[in-house]
């Protein structure tokens, strides 16, 4: 395991009945880098996305954060370390406000005083304050100034989509997992997103990034890991990956293994 | 802008828990099932929140409603019907009733605070309710306690056995927390029943009168005024943690409590703390009855006195505090108002609650005001 | 000795049979929608009602106790038509909308049961008179035989029904997999009502074979179907067997519990039985019905 790798996994595996969804995997990630993680369907990416946030236990394996050994710990506690998330299927709370979703993203960060909150003292209203002002300039950051005062469920999907990321913003995670960003956008929209998550890896923010959008793939990532049935089939510069014969045979299937050039998904 | 996808690739379901489901299916999760938004089971409590576009539209109508009148003013309002409502009783019996709906309301507005804004179900909560106020009973009349230091310690004695109760208890999901709710409320009501040698047994004890600085304190009048303040210091205490960092925890937790958990949300942790909240209100309105009344029995814990305080919560509206006060309103004020139908007393209630689920699932409150803000 | 603990035994297993029954009413509503029944006990207090009043009008036996059952099977079917079928439809069919909308009927039906009928308790005849058999030691009621009798064919007409019939193999279908049931033919609307008359006939049947030993009242549904409700849990919700072991498993202890250590609190024990598995064993002795998921 190298020193400098923010994330580190090793010897992965998960078992769901006779399914071996995670099959002995391992690979890391470097700081401030876009690391993409692809595969055809059933690879097991969101299952490894759900190790990896801890709501599912590993059968075997440890994952390191930041020099911690986070395997096994509860789901919330995976926030503490410094991992943030989005889903595939959006998990907006849809019961709050665009900005109270973002807010609960600061849940980590500011006091939680139950009696503060209770009897509404002076520093919660300031801390209140505090955190509506960082909500919104999250919300700014991730282009949704149009959306600061509307309430989630009048959302589109597409700006949906970015509030989760703003949400997990947030929590100032050292690490944020995004689960198919660009899944149901359109063109216009998934370059949006593209745009952004370039923007936050430039900014210093490590992302690992699972997507079918290859394009997106191609254009933001730094590394790129193949999955193919709960292993690892292939890793490497997004270029290396696309040569690989392995990847290409199990994306496109055997005939076209002359081909050398990736597809559009 | 192309349709949404799901998870499956059809169209996108509605929203909210259909939408989690889905995305419990897509995991592989083996206890998944592919089934259209139908009763949950072990996935957790469903959200009686926004399914449907309509139901959306009704809370978010509601809440433009409410929302339009800042927290301060409401408190002030309601500070103001309170004080002036006594101008409007022609007799003592308005002053009871008006005094038992106050802290009929308390219970409510706290139950409120776990069914409807943390998303989960107690069917014992009358259990609480009698342990306040046996708590205090006993030990002001069989230990001698003065009865203002008697409620503070039996709330807070209530409030330990919550703790300690509800850490295991609301590990529990959907009907399993249901049932162990309502097996809890059961067990307090059968002990309350059968000690009676410290309890007075099934027909109940006498309680000793409120008496601070020397003077008792007795009469409708003053209990009103000892309610009423009660009560607003319950909806403020509420309406404060709703608005707080720890509110929107709750929230979270009953949005989505996957999503909660990744943000750092401790869902065992603040489940269990509306869940004790729950039970000091609960226990704090069951003292004050107990020495307004004089008396109190068992029938208090009885698993229909917990459903009775579901029913006034999730009549008046979930996750609404004014929807908490207005169920405990019409919910204790429609049975002393119908004396008259006092054999149909139990069918009306059997209907009402029928009626508000299937046709109101979001309560009255939210709804009505839905509809009146459309027009 | 041996003659208490048999009759302990005896008289538990006889109530066990009871809730077994009850519990299997909740099984099968639950399997086929997921939803709590909490009027399931308020059928068993309709079925020994009304063969009180069928028996009282001067009706044979043998005519009004099917005529009692049959009656809760359509109060049932109503039930479901008029108040649950709706809000599922809405797709308001969550757990916490359909408990408490079970428990407006289960007020409903009572306050209905107490002015069609009256607030006393009442006997039915015993089945083939009460002359106690001893047995082993024990005394055992000739009705308590008819219970088990009772309960055991009730429980082997489900069997052949689910396994055997067509239309009962498809009902299971339906509970696996609704989706895939209607996309064969199988009418999901159909199913639920049968499911949910099945349901209010096995407490019905419990009613009449137990209103001669516990008599009845307009009172009796609330502690039944509460305990019957544990018993589905104990056994694993969904499941039939589950059902069946968690009643009488649940009659033997509150029996047992109540001869050898209290019988005031014999209703207790039953709820403190039910809280130490659910803390334990959140899924029940069978365990939670799974869905296999490829």
């Amino acid at each position: 395991m190298t020193a400098t790798s923010i994330l580190a996994v090793s010897g992965l595996a998960k078992c769901f009945g006779g399914l071996q969804a995670i099959d002995d995997l391992s690979f890391e990630v470097a700081p401030r880098t876009v690391h993409a993680i692809i595969g055809p369907n059933g690879a097991g990416k969101t299952t490894l996305l759900n190790l990896l946030t801890g709501i599912y236990h590993p059968d075997a394996g440890r994952v390191m954060l930041a020099g911690r050994d986070v395997t096994g710990l509860p789901t919330h506690l995976w926030a503490t370390a410094g991992l943030g998330r989005t889903f595939q299927n959006l998990q907006i709370f849809f019961n709050m406000s665009a900005l109270d979703n973002v807010m609960v993203g600061r849940h980590l960060r500011e006091r939680c005083d139950l009696l503060a909150s209770l009897l509404r003292t002076p520093a919660l209203v300031r801390s209140e304050r505090a955190c509506r002002a960082s909500a919104r300039e999250l919300m700014h950051r991730v282009g949704l100034d149009a959306w600061l005062d509307a309430r989630a469920d009048s959302m589109p999907y597409g700006a949906l989509k970015r509030l989760e990321i703003a949400r997990a913003l947030a929590l100032e995670p050292q690490v944020l997992l995004l689960d198919e960003p660009a899944a149901g956008l359109n063109q216009t929209e998934a370059r949006e997103i593209d745009a952004l998550i370039r923007e936050l890896a430039a900014g210093g923010m490590t992302v690992l990034l699972v997507e079918h959008n290859m394009r997106l793939v191609m254009e933001v990532s730094d590394r790129v890991l193949v999955l193919d049935r709960g292993t690892k089939l292939a890793e490497g510069t997004p270029a290396e990956v696309a040569r690989d014969e392995r990847v290409i045979e199990a994306y496109l299937g055997v005939a076209d293994a002359e081909s050398t050039e990736v597809v559009d998904a | 802008m192309t349709p949404p996808r799901s998870a499956f690739g059809g169209p996108r379901p509605p929203r909210g828990r259909a939408v989690r489901e889905a995305f419990e299916s897509a995991q592989a999760d083996s206890h998944a099932h592919a089934h259209p938004p139908k009763g949950g089971d072990a996935s957790g409590p469903a959200r009686p929140d926004s399914r449907r576009p309509l139901g959306s539209a009704l809370v978010r109508a509601f809440d433009a409603v409410v929302g339009l009148v800042p927290r301060g003013p409401q408190l002030g309002a309601l500070a103001l019907v309170l004080v002036l409502l006594p101008l409007t009783f022609a007799n003592n019996y308005f002053y009871e009733v008006a005094i038992l709906v106050a802290l009929n309301a308390i219970v409510c507005v706290g139950l409120n605070l776990l069914i409807g804004y943390a998303g989960q179900i107690s069917l014992g909560h009358a259990g609480f309710y009698a342990l306040g106020g046996y708590g205090s009973a006993i030990a002001a009349a069989r230990w001698g306690w003065p009865v203002w230091a008697s409620m503070p310690a039996a709330v807070l004695a209530v409030g330990v056995l919550a703790w300690l109760v509800g850490r295991p208890t609301l590990r529990l999901k959907g009907h399993t927390l249901a049932m162990a709710t309502l097996g809890l409320g059961v067990i307090v009501s059968i002990v309350l029943t059968n000690e009676d040698r410290i309890t007075g047994g099934p027909d109940g004890m006498a309680v000793p009168p409120l008496v601070l600085a020397g003077s008792t304190l007795r009469g409708e009048a003053v209990w009103y005024g000892i309610a009423a303040a009660a009560l607003w210091i319950a909806v403020w205490l509420a309406g404060n943690l709703i608005d707080s960092p720890v509110g929107r925890a709750l929230r979270a937790l009953h949005g989505s409590e996957v999503a909660a958990e990744t943000l750092g949300v401790d869902s065992a942790r603040w489940k269990l703390v509306v869940f004790v909240i729950s039970a000091l209100f609960a226990a704090s309105a069951g003292a004050l009855t107990a020495h307004y009344a004089g008396f109190i029995t068992p029938a208090k814990a009885s698993f229909l006195h917990s459903v009775e305080l579901v029913i006034m919560v999730v009549f008046g509206g979930m996750a609404s505090v004014w929807g908490a006060v207005l169920g405990a309103v019409v919910l204790t004020v429609l049975p002393q108002a119908l004396t008259v139908l006092k054999d149909y007393e139990m069918m009306v209630f059997g209907a009402v609650l029928v009626t508000t689920m299937v046709f109101f699932p979001r309560g009255i409150v939210p709804t009505l005001a839905g509809l009146a803000s459309r027009r | 000795m041996g003659g208490s603990w048999l009759q302990y035994v005896a008289g538990g297993l006889t109530a066990g049979a009871i809730y077994a029954l009850v519990a299997l009413g909740f099984s099968i509503v639950y399997h086929a929608s997921h939803a709590i029944n909490f009027a399931q006990g308020e059928f068993v207090m309709i079925g020994g009602m009304s063969a009180v009043s069928l028996v009282g009008l001067g009706l044979p036996m043998w005519a009004a106790l099917p005529l009692a059952v049959l009656g809760a099977a359509i109060v049932g079917l109503l039930v479901q038509r008029l108040a649950l079928e709706r809000a599922q439809a809405r797709g308001q069919a969550d757990v916490v909308t359909l408990i408490i909308i079970t428990i407006g009927v289960a007020l409903f039906l009572r306050g209905l049961a107490q002015l069609v009928w009256d607030k006393r308790i009442h006997a039915l005849p015993a089945f083939s008179g009460s002359e106690p058999i001893p047995i082993g030691g024990a005394t055992v009621l000739p009705q308590s035989l008819w219970v088990l009798a009772g309960a055991t064919l009730a429980v082997l007409a489900l069997g052949w029904f689910f396994n055997r019939t067509l239309y009962g193999k498809a009902m299971r279908a339906t509970a696996i997999n609704p989706l895939a049931a209607r996309l064969v033919g199988v009418s999901t609307r159909g199913v639920m009502r049968t499911s949910f008359a099945l349901a209010a006939a096995l407490g019905a049947l419990g009613g009449v074979l137990t209103a001669p030993i516990t008599f009845t009242s307009t009172d009796i549904g609330v502690m039944l179907g509460l305990k019957g409700f544990a018993a589905a849990m104990l056994g694993g919700l969904g499941s039939f067997g589950g059902a069946i072991a968690g009643g009488l498993l649940l009659g033997l202890i509150e029996g047992l519990g109540a001869g050898f250590i209290s019988s005031s609190y014999k209703d207790a024990i039953a709820f403190v039985v039910i809280l130490v598995v659910l803390f334990l064993l959140p899924g029940g002795l069978v365990g939670a019905r799974r869905s296999d998921r490829v």
